[in-house]
């Protein structure tokens, strides 16, 4: 089963109203992959169907060939898939080392991973695997500065440490590149790169389409919650269907 | 030391037991004002254990907060599934509930109060205080307490994290009511005299009060609002007539000026790059 993540003709209604239409698509392992589309598509939506934030109307979702759609979201990290969010979810007044801390939760075993003391201890096991995420986001300087004391861009990589810890397969990043300059921009197209060299798949939501275009492989557009287009970065820009959604052509 | 001292360094360590009674479950965003119902629970358990079977004190108070505990994660079930001020509301008709519970529990004296015969002293106080500090400051640092910052921050990100929201909302209750038994059972015991007046909703509001004064985003807010609000009173006694209108006004002044409380996580910064080696003050602490 070479296929890592796996949505499989997944529909998500509010209250009559269908925002995600019938939706299947397969990202490899190892594959980086972009979930693009215009403001309100649903990209944000499929990563909170993916993670559990609330169920699917219709359809199946697989990671690793298992069937998660009934899988509770507080244990579908354990089955492979993590994320960040669109709007920043950390702990402001706690450290940016205990906020990437809190995603080692889903590989805790047992009460004595509950009661070590991490947060006293210097050096742990924890606190050092929590600082080599944080190294592998090039963050390992700011471990004791408060989180809110960062700017937008510092602060969102934060959050991909975060994910990194949960051991999971596959990360799905929202806008990760959101805030940060070009410099900037560039460094984590590195680090994202060197990440999934290092075995993880990665799927990325993203506006800028030079860093999709540089960063992945395979691109799915998403229009009004359908899939347009899927495809090579290259194979996308071509079809007519994607041009419209981005230029505002009304198709009918 | 003299009676007046001892007498106020007794009302002190109980109010620190107390404090953390009403930390714990803030530490988890909740605003718990039937405390005093779990602090009666314990006062009467632990009196009825010593006074009928001859339990010693001590155990008897261990046993109570124990009780408590166990009460507590029951009580939570119904509690727990309503959110913010409706929480708080619910806490507070439990309190209710018990206070007239006290009062017609004709075994334990109903309105009339309960002596308690056996005696516990200043120094199982201080003991008892001081465990209840250094078990708070401890689970604090572990993942648990990590853990529960996360819950109180953020249940959603929490859970998808693998935290079991509800588990730790439980657990943060639980504790809070377990401590607040034992602080009934040291009470009772000391005081040798126990009546339903002592667990009303204005000891739930005191408490409360000092401790989101003191400040709940660290261990030692409660500590500091304790101390602060049983000292300050005392202090104020020169001005018997002014003390209540200067305390309310201290208090106000606190809401204002220092709305998290007066020990926050920024003042533990301060003192880490104190004493952090070779980092001078005022350097950001990496
Ligand atoms: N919890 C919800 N309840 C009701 N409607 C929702 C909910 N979440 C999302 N929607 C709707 O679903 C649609 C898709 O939203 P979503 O946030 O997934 O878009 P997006 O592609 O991530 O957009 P953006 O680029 O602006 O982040 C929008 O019309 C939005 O209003
Ligand atoms: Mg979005």
């Amino acid at each position: 089963m070479a296929d890592v993540l796996c949505l499989e003709g997944i529909s998500k209604s509010f209250g009559g109203l269908e925002v995600i239409k019938n939706l299947s698509f397969a990202v490899a392992r190892g594959q980086r992959t972009a979930l693009v589309g215009p403001n309100g598509a649903g990209k944000s939506t499929v990563f909170n169907l993916i993670s559990g934030v609330y169920p699917v109307t219709a359809g199946r979702i697989r990671v690793n060939g298992r069937d998660i759609t009934e899988v509770p979201s507080r244990l579908r990290m354990r089955c492979g898939v993590s994320r960040s969010f669109q709007n920043i979810r950390l702990v402001p007044h706690l450290s940016v080392l205990e906020n990437v801390m809190i995603g080692q939760t889903p590989r805790i075993s047992g009460p004595a991973d509950i009661l070590y003391p991490l947060r006293l201890v210097r050096g742990s096991r924890w606190q050092r695997e929590a600082l080599a995420a944080l190294d592998r986001v090039g963050l390992a300087e700011f471990a004791g500065s408060q989180a809110h004391d960062l700017p937008y861009g510092v602060q969102k990589q934060i959050e991909i440490a975060r994910a990194l810890l949960g051991g999971a397969d596959v990360l799905l990043l929202d806008e990760p590149a959101a805030g940060l300059n070009a410099q900037e921009t560039e460094d984590l197209m590195a680090r994202l790169e060197s990440i999934s060299g290092q075995g993880a798949t990665i799927v990325v939501v993203e506006h800028n389409m030079q860093f999709v275009g540089a960063l992945c492989g395979h691109v799915i557009v998403l229009d009004f919650g359908e899939k347009i287009a899927e495809g090579t970065p290259a194979e996308v820009r071509r079809e007519p269907r994607v041009v419209e959604a981005y230029l505002g052509v009304n198709a009918a | 030391m003299s009676g007046y001292i001892e007498g106020i360094l007794v009302i002190l360590l109980l109010n620190i037991v107390f404090a953390y009674a009403v930390y714990w479950p803030l530490a988890a965003g909740q605003l718990n004002l039937g405390v005093a119902g779990f602090v009666g629970i314990g006062a009467y358990a632990s009196a009825y254990a010593s006074n009928e079977y001859g339990v010693p004190p001590y155990l008897a108070s261990l046993g109570a907060a124990l009780v408590t505990f166990a009460a507590a994660i029951i009580i939570a079930v119904p509690v727990l599934r309503t959110r913010g001020i409706y929480l708080a509301l619910a806490t507070f008709a439990f309190g209710q509930v018990l206070h007239s519970l006290f009062l017609n529990l004709d075994v334990v004296g109903g309105a009339a109060g309960y002596p308690v015969n056996a005696y516990i002293g200043i120094g199982g106080i201080a003991t008892c205080a001081l465990g209840v500090f250094l078990v708070t400051l401890f689970l604090d640092r572990t993942r648990f307490g990590l853990n529960m910052v996360a819950v109180h921050h953020d249940n959603a990100v929490s859970d998808l994290f693998g935290i079991n929201v509800r588990l730790y909302q439980t657990l943060a209750f639980a504790i809070g009511a377990g401590i607040a038994g034992l602080g009934g059972g040291l009470y009772g015991h000391h005081f040798s005299y126990i009546e339903p007046q002592n667990y009303t909703i204005l000891f739930s509001i005191f408490v409360v009060l000092f401790v989101l004064l003191g400040g709940t985003q660290t261990v030692f807010g409660p500590l500091l609002g304790a101390i602060f609000f049983t000292l300050l009173p005392e202090a104020l006694r020169a001005s018997e007539e002014w003390r209540y209108a200067i305390f309310a006004v201290l208090i106000i002044g606190t809401m204002i000026l220092r709305p998290q409380g007066l020990f926050t996580v920024h003042e533990i910064r301060i003192f880490r790059r104190l004493f952090d080696r070779g980092t001078p003050p005022g350097r950001a602490h990496g």
